[in-house]
Order: structure tokens, then sequence, then C-alpha cells
């Protein structure tokens, strides 16, 4: 960071004309400009130790998967450190999802209920109202009740008509979209 | 060219009747036997007696052969030797032996099935046991696409290819001994599955050259012993770069992860965002970080917050699966070399993760 402040620093702000030619009035001007201080971390300072010693500064990378995190290591190997607890202040990265522990506070009369009603009405008690309802999530309404054939049925070809008013922009959209999450996993794609 | 009686089934188009004329009675031919045997070549049971022609082969059959048919006289043969640093004490016969297809020459104890078939069982044994000593927790088909993209078909034609090996047009007999011979395919025939035809129809040339560099492994082992082929392999196998990382396939990673973490008992992995750029752009960049208690096991970036976190979680399992243990893990085949050695048997652990 300190080396791209340092750049832009020292760089012209403004481009030189597209003709640009070296002249005498301005060569020593752009030799002296491409001169950049040091990293910071190759100068010298209080703290440094005295004798010789190997200044490791690599470029900025992501981690690789060949350096096993500790907690992955066995028991008995001698690479494994404990990791220590967060000091006075120091606070971990903001989470994407507030974390959450699972309640486990439904019963048999729940259960009971919650296949009553989605069987009873399924247009009114979807997953997304059942799991509102009961405090729980969608995933888990479709592991404690599935929907009847004939709605399922019905759904699928609401679904088919509403696919069959895509253009061929929203279908390939769609299907790059497709490819894409395929390859988050590790491989190229579909 | 000097004349040799030969096989019609190899050289039947290339019968010269005007030599047959020209050599005329008086002139000696070496036997039968000799003449068959000097086509290919020197058979690997010095004590056996070497198995007479078939009675379909008329041995008064006549053909131009070229001088370096023979192995000891081909140039090609002794540079190939010597460009692999094989010993002396591999023959250059056994090399010419291992060029020989099954589809070009249909006698087992003249074509290289046998010498393939045992190189095949090495390459499987030492790369199978370098693998799974070195990474003891690679799933099961990551294994497999590792061994099928290291001693695979597809690897050892690349590599006989790298040696300099080049195909003889067809496996007639006055080729050069130092040409891979083989029986080619017609153009067009389907080679995957059951509509795959018989080895004698023909190959492709990637099979047939896969099977040569099999033989060579084979030779090595017979020839120079345990400790040389290990050598070999080790010089010509696991030198190759093989990007393991990127034989990983996991479709739902983050279920896959918190399955991992129960299993194992650690406390249920958190993503958590580290940086971003350029949020109300069409070209954000987030890094996210999957963090179990304090610790974070592994960091993903994408461009959108899903695509980074489910990146970071596939990131974080390849860096569970290639854990490697501390000191160099012992393999198996230690013991073939040194009969006194002590062996340390790697790391056995609960296995693959199943969602």
């Amino acid at each position: 960071m300190n080396t791209l402040t340092t750049l832009f620093r020292v760089l012209p702000r403004r481009s030189a004309s597209l003709n640009f030619t070296r002249h005498k009035s301005n060569s020593r001007r752009h030799t002296k400009l491409l001169q950049l201080p040091p990293h910071p971390s190759f100068l010298l300072t209080e703290a440094s130790p005295t004798g010789t010693h190997i200044i490791r500064n690599p470029p900025s990378a992501a981690p690789s998967v060949y350096s096993t995190p500790s907690l992955f290591l066995p028991k008995d190997d001698p690479r494994r450190v404990e990791t220590e607890p967060l000091a006075q202040g120091q606070s971990l990265p903001p989470p994407l999802k507030t974390p959450y522990v699972k309640k486990y506070h439904l019963e048999q009369k729940d259960f009971d209920e919650i296949r009553a009603l989605r069987t009873g009405d399924p247009n009114l008690w979807t997953r997304a109202k059942l799991a509102a309802k009961f405090e729980t999530s969608q995933f888990f309404i479709g592991m404690v009740c599935e929907a009847s054939p004939e709605r399922k049925a019905e759904m699928q070809t609401r679904l088919a008509n509403i696919k069959g008013r895509w253009g061929q922009r929203k279908i390939g959209a769609r299907l790059e979209r497709k490819r894409r999450r395929a390859g988050w996993g590790g491989a190229d794609g579909l | 060219m000097k004349r040799m009686r030969c096989r019609p089934s190899l050289c039947g188009r290339f019968l010269c009747p005007g030599a047959a004329a020209a050599a005329g009675p008086g002139k000696p031919f070496p036997t039968p036997q000799a003449a068959w045997r000097a086509l290919s070549t020197v058979s690997t049971r010095p004590n056996a007696a070497v198995p007479s022609p078939p009675a379909e082969y008329p041995a008064e059959t006549v053909v131009l052969v070229t001088p370096s048919r023979d192995p000891l006289s081909s140039a090609k043969l002794a540079a190939l030797h010597a460009r692999l640093s094989l010993h002396p004490k591999f023959p250059v016969q056994t090399l010419a032996r291992a060029l020989i297809d099954q589809s070009a020459e249909r006698d087992r104890f003249f074509n290289n099935s046998s010498l393939a078939f045992l190189g095949n069982t090495l390459l499987g044994y030492y790369g199978t046991e370098h693998f799974l000593c070195t990474y003891p927790r690679l799933p099961s088909v990551v294994l497999q696409a590792a061994m099928a993209a290291s001693v695979g078909p597809r690897p050892l034609a690349s590599i006989g290819r790298e040696w300099g090996v080049e195909s003889a047009f067809e496996p007639t007999p006055n080729v050069d001994a130092g040409l891979l011979q083989f029986k080619r395919l017609p153009p067009g025939t389907v080679v995957t599955g059951s509509l795959r035809p018989p080895r004698s129809q023909g190959v492709t040339d990637e099979e047939a050259m896969a099977d040569f560099v099999r033989a060579t492994f084979a030779g090595v082992y017979l020839h120079e012993g345990v400790a040389a082929s290990k050598q070999f392999f080790r010089q010509h196998v696991l030198s190759r770069k093989l990007e393991l990382d990127k034989l990983f396939n996991f479709v739902q990673p983050t279920r896959e992860l918190s399955r991992l973490c129960a299993r194992e008992g650690f406390d249920s992995p958190v993503a958590r965002l580290l940086s971003e750029t350029g949020r109300m752009t069409n070209t954000p960049v987030f890094i996210v970080g999957i963090y179990s208690g304090n610790e974070c096991l592994g960091e993903g970036q994408g461009g959108s917050l899903n695509e980074a976190r489910i990146k970071a979680a596939a990131n974080v399992l390849k860096g569970w699966y290639l854990y490697r243990p501390f000191d160099t893990a012992d393999v198996p085949s230690k013991t073939d070399v040194y009969p006194d050695a002590t062996f340390k048997p790697t790391m056995i652990d609960s296995g693959e993760v199943i969602v």
C-alpha cells in the first residue's frame, strides 16, 4: 500500500502528450521521477536486527491451498500451533450472515400441524409462510413434509409457462450464470 | 538392403518377386527360424527354444529388409538408449521389443504386450503409493484423476513423444527397429466404449506409444532392478508438474465444510468479509475468509459475496484434503530396495466427507 501511495505521489498527474519526445529540458526530470524510494520494509530502523538478516517482503497474493491451516493438522504434527484468544480490543472481521444457534424447539405436535396445514391449503401455507410461523428454515419445512404430487405438478406447469415466455437473451444469460456458478466449486464449468 | 525371409503377414504387400528370382538357388539363406527371429528381437527367454513359425507362414518368402531392422545396427535405437541414460545391462534388443505393439506382431514372445502389462502394474503401484503417502487425505475420485493424469495413457504417450520416439507409417518388416511399430486404425473409428475394435485390428497412436513407455519401465525393472526402476519413475513421471488442486470439483462446498467441521469437532465455520472494493460498481471484488473460532481457515475472492464465500469454502476443503505429513512419508516400496530399512507407515484418517 505504501509503494502505491508513493507511486501516486511521484508520478505526473496528467499523462504527457501523445507525441512524447525527450528533450534536454525534460529528460532529467523524467529520469528522476522514476527513482522510487525503497519500500519501508527495506529501510533500517532502530528495531531492525544488527547482523545480516533476510528481508521478506512478498507481493500480496491469494494464500496457497497447499499450506494447511493449523486447525487441520493432526494432533501430533509439530507444525501445529494452538490459536490464541483475541486480545483486548481486537475483533474478527464482520460475518456475512449473523451467526445463529439451532434452537431445536419444535415437537411432534408442531410437525403434525405443519403437515396438516401444508396438505390442507398448499396455496396459502407455502414453505416461506410455514417457516415464518414456526421460526425455522424453509429447508427444514421441506424436510418435515413434502408437497403433494399434484401440487408439485401444478407448480412445474406454472414454471414451464413462465419459462416459455423467456426470450433468447434471458435463456442465454441464465445458462451463462449457471455455468459460472458451476465453476465456483473448482471445476471449469459445465 | 539384404535379403531375408520373413513372415508374409507382416510384409505381404512388400514382397519382391524379382528379388526372389535374383537370389538364385545357390545363394545360402539363413535358416527360416533364425530369419524369423531376427525380424523380431531376441526373446527374453534365452534358454527357451525359439518357437518355430506357425505352419501358415511359408518359410520361403523373400523380402527386402533394411540393415537397421537388426536392433544392434539401428542408429535410432542406440540413440534412444543413450538419450534415456539406460544402463548397459538394459539390452537394446529389449528396447526394440518394447517398440513392437501387439497389433503389429501377434506372437506374444516378440511383441511388447507382456512387458507393457508388467510396466502398467509397476506404474500403478508406484503412482498410487506416491499419492497416498504424500497426500493421505486425498478423496478417491481425485486420487483416480491424479493417477490418470500422471500414469494414464495420455501422459505416458506424451512421455514417449518427449523421448523422441517416432512411429512407423506401417508395421512392415523393413522399417527401422527404432520406430514404434503398430497397426493404425482407419480414420473415424470409434475407440471408446463397447464399439472399440479388438486390438488385432489396430490401435491408436496414443495407446501404442503408452504401451511402449510401459514396456520400457518394465525393461528397466527387469534388467536394472527395483532401485533403478524407482529412480526412472521419479525422473520421468514424478518430475512432471501436476496441479492437484485443479482436480477438485465440489458441488456443495459450504455444506461439505459444515459436515467436516461437525465430524471433526471444530467450531462451525463462519464466513467473514475480509475486504471489498467497488460494491456499488458493476465489477466489485470481495474477499471472504472462512473462520472456525478465531482461526482463519482459508480465503476466497469473487465478484459477489456468494461467489467469494463459496470459493472460500472450496479452498478450505482443498486445504483439508491436500494435507501433507510433516516428514516425508515412507513409501511401502522402500523395503523392496532396502529390506532392512525401518518403515514408518503413513497416516490414515477417517476419510472423505460425505454429504
